[in-house]
């Protein structure tokens, strides 16, 4: 187990992130999602949860991952246990949901098992009253297109930590938008290069899942 | 594709935040720019949001301040120090990358890049601060377009071909919110992209946060407080500058750790106390502890009272209270210290509360300035304004000269006064009052050569300073003698009404505010005079004998 002192005491942060980062690392579970569920009675908002409180948490464990301080066992261990949160979370459905019937698809290229953002994406979406279909990743992305297209969804997300080659993506995307239906990108490893969405022919870059949510009812005309 | 943009209320929603806390982002830290329509509605990109969003990251899990958390997002390098040896401690810090990029963000000198055309390929930390432009937008424009339009041949100068060493390059950079001078030393270097000029600038024109926290200081309205009669200013930029770094921060020590190079170079105390009844001081730069005597030092830890005991029964902490309750800053001026060993000390501070996020004051930020000189030139000024009441209310040239009299013995407490009116056209001087070193001593030969030197003053309309090396008692002396004349409706072509004169014995000459001082109360004075003698103002030529200076013979 490593240990990781936050960064430093008395920050302004008002939701517990750190706190969060020191009950993931150090393995203590019921802490942190006691700490989830304190959050989620406050904001009433599983997607406040998702994307005040988990995913920068996440991020900041990935940039500890990144610049070596823990380690892949560590960075895999905590994202189960987010998982377990995201699972455990009570549905938070808003006052003015999107119109009934709308539908989204959501998926993961194949090989990624990086879903948990799609994971959080996808329950947000249902708390906004969408009607969700997820694709798991051992669907590739040259069957998206007939899969997708023949659905006729309101919209299209794509969620990716490991991108598959960027031709095959544009080629999708591409597909997709032909048939009318915008198409929304997000995860990691559309993130960290903020450009690629626009390049890859996009509609909209989902940074967290609250932009993901907002972009997509605009997408969507509301 | 062409980016779709978004309302404010979009941009709310997708950070969770509410659109009052965005605009009032744009308005202080000038965070983005969004376009407006045509009825003046914000419009933001996509890259705005992206931005807002990272900022709002910094501040919630690393705590930053709104400044050090924008210019994070930005891309700009923060070093610190505190973080790296947290680092080393076991904790985790974010890798900044190149460490000579660190060292570049390091140094207050700008330092940039630029290829062969004069573009930049790079800037360091101090060139995007003066230029309020993100490191990415920076990247490829040309340098000369920050340069004064007067300086661009000479900018393109640097960059022309064939590359070449310089020193003390001088240009004027200027930005729609700066304008500066800077010394570039610039060398060629040879890179993978071709031939590149790498130029460190120095601003000679010293702006720092610390200057400009100075540059609003002096610009702030300075008024002398009527009960007390110290100068003391409407309210300092240095405190809002202040509040708004730390407004909302996590840890304001460490804050202000980040910019105590800047505030160690400001003139005015900077102290970071606990919000706590005896304001136990956290913070201090370098003026405030050169502001106290040395024995109290250290600082840190120690409560107010032990550092800078108030003689006024305890108004600062009445107002710190006031403060920490109303979370709204307060104003303490002419705070008199009462320690033993302060002196006459005299200061003005500026109380501003540091409020946590969600409400509530955790510190207090106090940014003293020393003004007891100004307290001392306020009290001066007290004589003039107790007599300006006076002198414009008498209607009698007898009743005027027997009260403004006083106000000329004590208008300069350190020097002898002399107040006469003439006679015109007989050259007749006749001496009203006297004080001090002006008192007659006899008929003596200097009381005549100091006379002289009035008759001259009035006869010829003009002030007189004399310094004499041997005066009457072998000491050093300085007279100022100033005509009493009406400037209104226009001066006078002849002798001048009167005279009011000031003499010095010692080596210390009139300074340039006790000059002005004399010349404001000759001035009101003569005006006052001219009044009494001829309350409609007509009288505009020195053969004209007016009926009521006839009275004052």
């Amino acid at each position: 187990m490593t240990v990781v002192a936050t960064r430093r005491s008395g920050s302004a942060a008002r939701l517990p992130i750190r706190d969060l980062i020191g009950c993931l690392l150090s393995d203590d579970v019921e802490g942190a999602i006691s700490l989830a569920q304190r959050v989620l009675e406050e904001t009433n908002s599983r997607t406040a949860v998702f994307a005040d409180l988990l995913h920068p948490a996440q991020a900041e464990i990935g940039d500890l991952w990144y610049s070596g301080r823990i380690s892949v066992a560590d960075e895999v261990r905590v994202a189960a246990t987010v998982r377990m949160i995201v699972g455990r979370l009570a549905p938070t459905p808003v006052a003015r949901p999107v119109a009934r019937g709308s539908r989204c698809i959501l998926a993961v290229p194949r090989h990624d098992p990086h879903d948990l953002g799609l994971m959080m994406l996808m329950l947000a979406m249902q708390d906004h009253g969408w009607s969700t279909d997820v694709l798991a990743p051992v669907v590739g992305l040259d069957d998206l297109v007939e899969v997708v297209v023949s659905r006729r969804p309101r919209l299209f997300g794509l969620s990716a930590v490991r991108l598959p080659p960027l031709q095959q993506i544009e080629r999708t995307i591409s597909a997709i938008k032909r048939a009318g239906i915008p198409v929304l990108v997000g995860g990691v490893g559309f993130n960290r290069r903020p450009d690629l969405w626009r390049r890859l022919g996009a509609d909209g870059l989902g940074t967290d899942v609250r932009v993901g949510v907002v972009l997509a009812q605009r997408l969507c005309g509301r | 594709m062409t980016d779709i943009t978004f309302a404010i209320g979009e941009v709310a929603a997708m950070l969770g935040i509410s659109p009052h806390t965005i605009r009032a982002w744009e308005r202080r830290h000038v965070v983005v720019r969004p376009r407006r329509t045509t009825t003046g509605q914000r419009r933001y990109t996509s890259d705005d949001v992206e931005l807002l969003r990272q900022i709002k990251h910094e501040r919630h899990v690393h705590g930053f301040s709104m400044r050090v958390a924008t210019l994070t997002a930005q891309g700009v390098v923060i070093p610190d120090a505190a973080e790296a040896a947290s680092a080393e401690a076991g904790g985790f810090a974010r890798d900044n990358g190149d460490p000579l990029r660190m060292v570049a963000d390091l140094v207050p000198e700008i330092v940039l890049v630029l290829d062969a055309d004069g573009h930049i390929l790079h800037a360091n930390t101090a060139f995007v601060r003066f230029s309020d432009t993100m490191l990415s937008q920076l990247r490829g424009m040309p340098f000369a377009d920050f340069v004064e339009p007067f300086d661009r041949a000479k900018a393109v100068r640097v960059y022309q071909a064939p590359l070449r060493q310089r020193r003390d390059w001088e240009l004027s950079l200027r930005t729609p919110r700066h304008e500066l001078f800077f010394a570039f030393d610039c060398w060629p270097v040879s890179s993978g992209q071709g031939p590149l000029l790498v130029l460190v600038g120095r601003d000679l024109t010293s702006t720092s946060l610390a200057r400009q926290i100075q540059d609003q200081r002096s610009t702030g309205e300075a008024r002398a407080d009527p009960e007390g009669g110290h100068a003391t200013r409407a309210r300092s930029g240095a405190a809002t500058q202040l509040h708004a770094l730390l407004d909302g921060v996590g840890d304001p020590v460490r804050t202000l750790g980040l910019v105590r190079r800047w505030l160690d170079d400001t003139q005015d105390g900077v102290v970071l106390t606990r919000a706590d009844a005896s304001l136990t001081v956290l913070f201090a730069n370098r003026a405030f502890r050169e502001l106290i005597p040395a024995r109290r030092l250290p600082v840190d830890g120690r409560p107010w009272h032990a550092l800078a005991a108030d003689a006024e029964g305890g108004r600062l902490a009445t107002e710190a209270a006031e403060a920490i309750r109303s979370e709204r800053p307060r104003s303490v001026p002419g705070l008199r210290l009462g320690g033993a060993d302060d002196g006459d000390v005299i200061w003005d501070v500026d109380v501003c509360p540091v409020t946590k996020m969600g409400g509530g004051a955790s510190h207090l930020v106090l940014v003293i300035t020393d003004v007891t000189a100004w307290a001392a030139d306020a009290h001066r000024l007290d004589a003039l304004i107790a007599c300006a009441l006076a002198i414009r209310q008498s209607s009698e040239p007898h009743e005027l000269l027997r009260l403004a009299a006083p106000h000329a013995r004590e208008l300069l407490p350190n020097a002898g006064s002399l107040l006469a009116v003439s006679e015109p056209g007989r050259g007749v001087v006749r001496v009203v009052a006297t004080s001090g070193a002006w008192s007659p001593d006899g008929a003596g030969v200097e009381s005549e050569l100091r006379l002289a030197l009035v008759r001259d003053a009035v006869r010829t309309r003009t002030s007189i300073e004399v310094e004499r090396v041997g005066g009457s008692h072998g000491t050093p002396e300085t007279f100022r003698i100033v005509p009493l004349v009406s400037m209104v409706p226009a001066p006078r072509a002849g002798e001048a009404l009167g005279a009011l004169a000031f003499l010095r014995l010692g080596s210390a000459a009139f300074s340039p505010d006790d000059r002005q001082l004399i010349d404001e109360f000759a001035g009101r004075l003569g005006q006052a005079l001219a009044h009494c003698i001829d309350p409609r103002g007509a009288r505009t030529g020195s053969d004209q004998q007016p009926p009521a200076f006839a009275a004052l013979r």
